[in-house]
């Protein structure tokens, strides 16, 4: 054991050293000042999921950091005045146009951005008297203007939580659709027939299928969920999926067509193990569904576009 | 009927996202079996794809389940997206791409090309030495001459050495009007076609005898007869004098055998054989040109005489060891053909009259043909 960590550390620092010469501006740094860093990005992307893995696949992982952002990041942390510099004048209009597209107006935004500086460089010291700022948790592992998006983004968001004028609207807006898609809910279940008792019977058969349907989505890989979640309820087009999960449009249209036969399958066996539907039930009731569904969704988007409308002359 | 389960599916996942959606995410408190939130590096890195395939997974978990995580992902994809290279495809054929790429990744190539080159270099080097072996044999092949004239047909003297000797005005005899000379041969005055006399045969007391312009080898020819002709004239020299003390002792036995007879003694020539017993040089020279049996079949055939003898339709005549063609005066250009040589095979494959006498007639012969004199030895 105590070997492989030897062996470990020797690879880390050859790695950083690599880095370093890879760098096109080094600042002045040695292997000993990203030592640390390196390491606990190492146990937090590589180790912590794979334990085992070897010399090679970290002398890989070492290999696809951001040499001159890390460098860049770990100089300012010293609290090298030069390396500040570099970085604001650099970053600066990009943390501006990450903060306008977070927030709805100039001024916000100018607030935003200020904060995030703030936030980057560190108001209270360290024990050591170097700043102590968000700035330190930078890997490298991805881009620096990535992750400085990023944290305008989370900032963003506690930014909206103490502005509590942002939110209330959207609180009046949520209650108007609860008490919307309650009736639409109820029209689901009766609108097929004026009987009461095929009334209840549809109502439960649909509420069947919905709850076998979450089991459904649960059953699912976690690519396959986060796709089905990005498509369907994050509303983006195939190509923004595909870009959020890495992949071409292509293999996410396919991937698509996957989980929905997943879906399909697994609703199907729910619905006839723990439902007690039958097969020839399962297939009647779906298409019947389907039909209900059609025209249920149609009145759902009439009246959610109605909603948008709203909010946008809300915020105007 | 499978296409309008799938829209079923379809339609249920797109109600039950406009639900969520009206009712308001529940992103901002973590499920129970979502993981914490992703802080701005995590997030980042998983934007641009930029972690390790099993922390990917985990990521993705903590996504599927959390908006406000995965909003931000969406929101850095996006932004990062418009700047990285396009995705790969993935398709059915991308096991095929991804072992191609295997076979030629930088680890094979390493140990591939080295051999490869090996490989080629040995190939060129055999090339090369193989090219190189043929060409004795092409050489071989263009020197027919001297490689393959038997040692019979370099033993026969050129009888015109010794007519060679002979001025340019002695014409040829016929046997009735010359008398027994055994020194006397007809004299072949060696003119070259264009009249130019052009030695071929670097003899001492030989009149320069023309060679004949083949088509291309013209100086192949030279040498090849100046070569002859140094061996010819040691070897002539030589059974010139066995046959003339052999003839000349052949002459007084039969002399002495029928002088009150009356009977016209024909004139021998002192190189001409007895049908008993051949001279060997003529005994070589009809080994080397014709079978035993044709030499039977010529004699029963033919109106055979010691000194004529006819052949196709030719009357030739016997001075010593050449036959003479009738036809035949000193004032024709005469051409020399060797039997075995290039330039006597393509000679008889034009004309197939002058293969019969020469497989007909043993020794030297000089033919008359189409106006033209050959002379074949």
């Amino acid at each position: 054991m105590r070997q492989t960590e030897i062996r470990t550390e020797t690879s880390i620092r050859a790695g950083i050293a690599r880095l370093l010469a890879r760098a096109a501006e080094s600042r002045s740094l040695n292997v000993e000042d990203l030592f640390n860093r390196v390491e606990r990005c190492l146990q937090k992307y590589l180790l912590k999921d794979d334990p085992l893995a070897s010399e090679k696949d970290i002398v890989a992982f070492i290999e696809g950091l951001q040499a001159d952002d890390l460098c860049l990041v770990v100089a300012c942390e010293r609290g090298d005045e030069m390396a500040w510099s570099d970085l604001v004048q650099r970053y600066s209009v990009l943390v501006k146009s990450a903060a306008r597209g977070a927030t709805s107006n100039e001024d916000t935004a100018e607030e935003l951005a200020q904060s995030v500086w703030a936030e980057l460089h560190g108001l209270k010291p360290s024990v050591d008297g170097r700043p102590a700022g968000k700035i330190a948790y930078y890997s490298g592992r991805g881009s620096l203007g990535g992750w400085l998006r990023a944290v305008v983004s989370q900032l963003a968001v506690d930014y909206h939580r103490k502005t509590s004028k942002m939110v209330q609207p959207e609180e009046e807006h949520d209650f108007d659709h609860l008490v919307r898609n309650a009736s639409v809910e109820y029209n689901l279940g009766g609108s097929s027939t004026a009987n009461p008792e095929i009334a209840v019977v549809e109502g439960r058969a649909a509420t069947d299928v919905e709850r076998a349907l979450s089991e459904a989505i649960a059953s699912l890989e976690a690519e396959e969920r986060l796709l089905i979640k990005l498509y369907y309820f994050d509303g983006l087009r195939l190509h923004e999926a595909g870009t959020v999960l890495g992949v071409h449009e292509a293999t996410a249209s396919r991937r698509l067509n996957r989980a929905h036969l997943k879906l399909r399958k697994r609703v199907e066996e729910l619905l006839v193990s723990h439902y007690g539907w039958t097969p020839v039930e399962v297939k009647a009731s779906l298409a019947q569904i389907a039909c209900e569904l059609g025209l249920d969704i149609e009145t759902m988007l009439k009246a959610d576009n109605v909603d948008n409308q709203e909010t946008i002359r809300n915020k105007k | 009927m499978a296409n309008d389960q799938e829209k079923v599916i379809e339609m249920l996942l797109r109600r039950r996202a406009l639900q969520r959606n009206s009712e308001g995410s529940s992103a901002g408190v973590p499920s129970e079996r979502s993981s914490p939130h992703l802080d701005a590096d995590e997030l980042n890195a998983y934007a641009e794809g930029a972690l390790p395939s099993v922390t990917r997974s985990r990521y993705s978990m903590h996504l599927a389940d959390c908006d406000n995580c995965r909003r931000v992902v969406t929101q850095l994809a996006l932004a990062a997206g418009s700047t990285r290279p396009s995705m790969p495809l993935e398709t059915a054929s991308a096991k095929w791409l991804g072992r191609l790429h295997a076979i030629f990744s930088a680890r094979v190539l390493r140990y591939a090309i080295p051999v490869l080159v090996l490989l080629s270099i040995t190939t060129v080097v055999i090339v090369t030495m193989r090219s190189r072996d043929d060409q004795p044999l092409i050489a071989r092949n263009d020197r027919p001459d001297i490689q393959t004239i038997p040692p019979a047909a370099q033993e026969q003297p050129p009888v015109l050495s010794k007519e060679s000797e002979r001025t340019e005005a002695g014409r040829a005899e016929t046997p009735a009007d010359t008398p027994a000379d055994t020194d006397r041969t007809p004299s072949i005055a060696q003119k070259a076609p264009t009249g130019e006399a052009i030695p071929t045969r670097p003899q001492t007391d030989a009149v320069p005898q023309p060679v004949r312009a083949a088509p291309a080898p013209v100086q192949q020819n030279t040498v090849r007869d100046d070569v002859e002709s140094e061996y010819a004239t040691k070897t002539a020299k030589a059974k010139k004098d066995e046959s003339a003390d052999r003839l000349s002792k052949e002459e007084s036995a039969r002399v002495a055998a029928a002088p009150a007879s009356g009977s016209e003694v024909t004139p021998r020539r002192v190189e001409e054989p007895t049908a008993a017993a051949p001279p060997a040089d003529f005994r070589v020279g009809a080994a080397r040109a014709r079978p035993k049996e044709q030499r039977q079949e010529t004699l029963t055939k033919e109106q055979d005489t010691e000194e004529t003898r006819s052949v196709s339709g030719r009357r030739f005549r016997r001075q010593g060891q050449a036959w003479i063609d009738t036809a035949y005066s000193s004032s024709m250009a005469v051409t020399n053909v060797r039997r075995s040589s290039e330039q006597y095979r393509s000679l008889v494959a034009d004309e197939p009259g002058i293969r019969a006498i020469a497989d007909q007639l043993d020794g030297e012969i000089i033919v008359v043909w189409k106006r033209r004199a050959y002379r074949i030895y």
